[in-house]
């Protein structure tokens, strides 16, 4: 009998933890999900506009920068949103560089920085969104100095290892485009994609 | 007398083969994913790289151990960078190798885990979806016990004390249905989705369609396949959390959702993205047997 008891206890002991456990992961997931569902939410339809923040939202934010929160989700991934390509399908960039010679003559055009695999492509493809949020920023309502020389910065970097790859150290050029491809009535109508110079870099 | 709650919950169904297939197919995949990146692994994580590591590392919080810090932490000992980044990628192999072979996995997951993230978080401008869902399925092989079968450890010990891992597996199965949920629920938010726009977008994007190079140009004289085409994506994962816990409707419903990863992948070349997500989804609802699912 005791052992019955004591096997019974155990059992619920263990039940009682994995519920647990099971109750905080979702609720972390849910936290993380409606937060990036009310950032893509507000950051597409209220763009620059005045809006008043809904209380879900305030409370799903507050608890996001909690810090036991943000170690947990930080370091198992879980502070990760769900909304791929949602509300809507972000601004791409396009790198181009100009590599010129000691005479200042073009040599050179070409577009993106050179990588052995496809995968890399992808990740450094991603490097967009830091300017994304500069761009959205019409207003400077969301300014922040030290920021903007940091993405200045980075640029400027980029431009520095695609020099270093030539052995001709000439000029190099650096620009960064908003690629903006037309809807399906406006291609049709020919119009084509254009490219919006965003940032310049010369080194 | 239990609810059926309960019994959905932690009724032992003795059912391990979801969780090796995941330890091994994923093991694979972070295998061959870091593979991948290695040509240019001192480009993209170094402090020679296009964005030197140290600048990537500038905005990330002080409590979040990332590789350019272990670097500098072992410069200070006079270990150069060159040797870090080396034990780096070959403990990295390592690890994911004995996830595969089920050595000690939770242990090995453990510090995977960390190594993984120090190198994503290290470098948070070249992360994207992937990387998430990589350190969540890392902590789902540290939380459920996955040596059961097809490892070392099986291998070397006949008799395993064994847990019900039911609860991990619900979990597990509840978040996948939650991320579904969510990623149709946002879809259908945007305007550009409900009309087909978001499609058009996305086939266009520059870095999208690159290896197989389809013409889609034919589409402007059907712009209904763009609106049938956002709308069902909406369906498929908007009710993902509905169809897919049916028996009735499971395996079409994983049908469908295999077969739009299958799509992401050859339009918009995401392939491990789209792989990981099959994974996910193969390992949560295709090993579905005496369970009390519904």
């Amino acid at each position: 009998m005791k052992k019955l008891i004591k096997n019974s206890f155990k059992l619920k002991f263990r039940e009682a933890l994995q519920l647990f456990v099971l109750t905080f992961i979702v609720f972390t997931v849910l936290v993380s999900a409606i937060g990036s569902t009310f950032e893509g939410y507000y950051g597409f339809y209220y763009d620059n506009i005045e809006y008043k923040e809904c209380s879900l939202s305030k409370i799903t934010n507050d608890i996001s920068r909690t810090n036991l929160f943000r170690f947990f989700s930080v370091y198992t991934g879980f502070n990760s949103g769900y909304g791929f390509f949602a509300p809507n399908v972000a601004s791409d960039f396009v790198f181009v560089f100009k590599i010129y010679d000691h005479e200042n003559k073009l040599i050179q055009i070409q577009q993106g920085v050179p990588f052995n695999s496809k995968e890399s492509e992808v990740r450094f493809g991603t490097i967009g969104t830091m300017y994304l949020e500069k761009l959205n920023d019409k207003e400077h309502k969301n300014y922040d100095e030290k920021y903007n020389k940091y993405l200045d910065i980075t640029i400027d970097e980029i431009t520095q290892y695609v020099k270093n790859t030539y052995a001709e150290k000439g000029k190099v050029e650096c620009s960064i485009f908003l690629y903006d491809y037309p809807d399906i009535f406006n291609f049709k109508a020919g119009d084509r994609e254009k490219l919006y110079l965003i940032k310049k870099s010369s080194l | 007398m239990k609810f059926s709650g309960y019994n959905f919950l932690f009724k032992d169904s003795k059912n391990y083969d979801w969780i090796i297939f995941f330890r091994i197919s994923f093991g694979i995949f972070i295998l061959l994913h870091f593979i991948s990146i290695l040509p240019d692994f001192t480009a993209l994580f170094s402090t020679q790289g296009v964005i030197p590591s140290d600048i990537l590392d500038v905005y990330v919080p002080n409590f979040v151990i990332t590789l350019p810090k272990i670097i500098s932490y072992f410069s200070d000992y006079g270990i150069s960078e060159a040797t870090v980044l080396l034990l780096f990628k070959i403990i990295y192999i390592l690890l994911s190798v004995f996830v595969i072979v089920g050595f000690y996995p939770r242990t090995v997951v453990f510090v995977l885990l960390f190594f993984q993230i120090s190198l994503v978080k290290g470098s948070i401008f070249y992360a994207y979806g992937v990387d998430y869902f990589t350190s969540m399925s890392l902590f789902y092989l540290l939380l459920i016990p996955s040596h059961y079968k097809l490892s070392v450890h099986a291998f070397f010990n006949n008799q395993i004390k064994r847990i019900n891992i039911t609860p991990y597996r619900r979990l597990f199965q509840l978040h996948l249905t939650l991320v579904y949920f969510f990623s149709g629920f946002d879809k259908v938010l945007g305007f550009n989705w409900r009309n087909g726009e978001s499609i058009w977008k996305a086939i266009n994007l520059p870095s999208a369609n690159q290896d197989f190079n389809f013409d889609f140009s034919f589409l402007t004289d059907y712009p209904i396949i763009l609106v049938t085409l956002g709308w069902l994506t909406i369906i498929i994962e908007m009710f993902y959390p509905v169809f897919i816990w049916m028996s009735i409707s499971r395996q079409f419903w994983l049908f469908l959702i295999i077969s739009m990863h299958l799509g992401i992948a050859l339009v918009l070349n995401l392939y491990f993205f789209s792989t990981l997500m099959i994974i996910w989804n193969i390992t949560n609802f295709y090993f579905v047997k005496n369970e009390a699912t519904h």
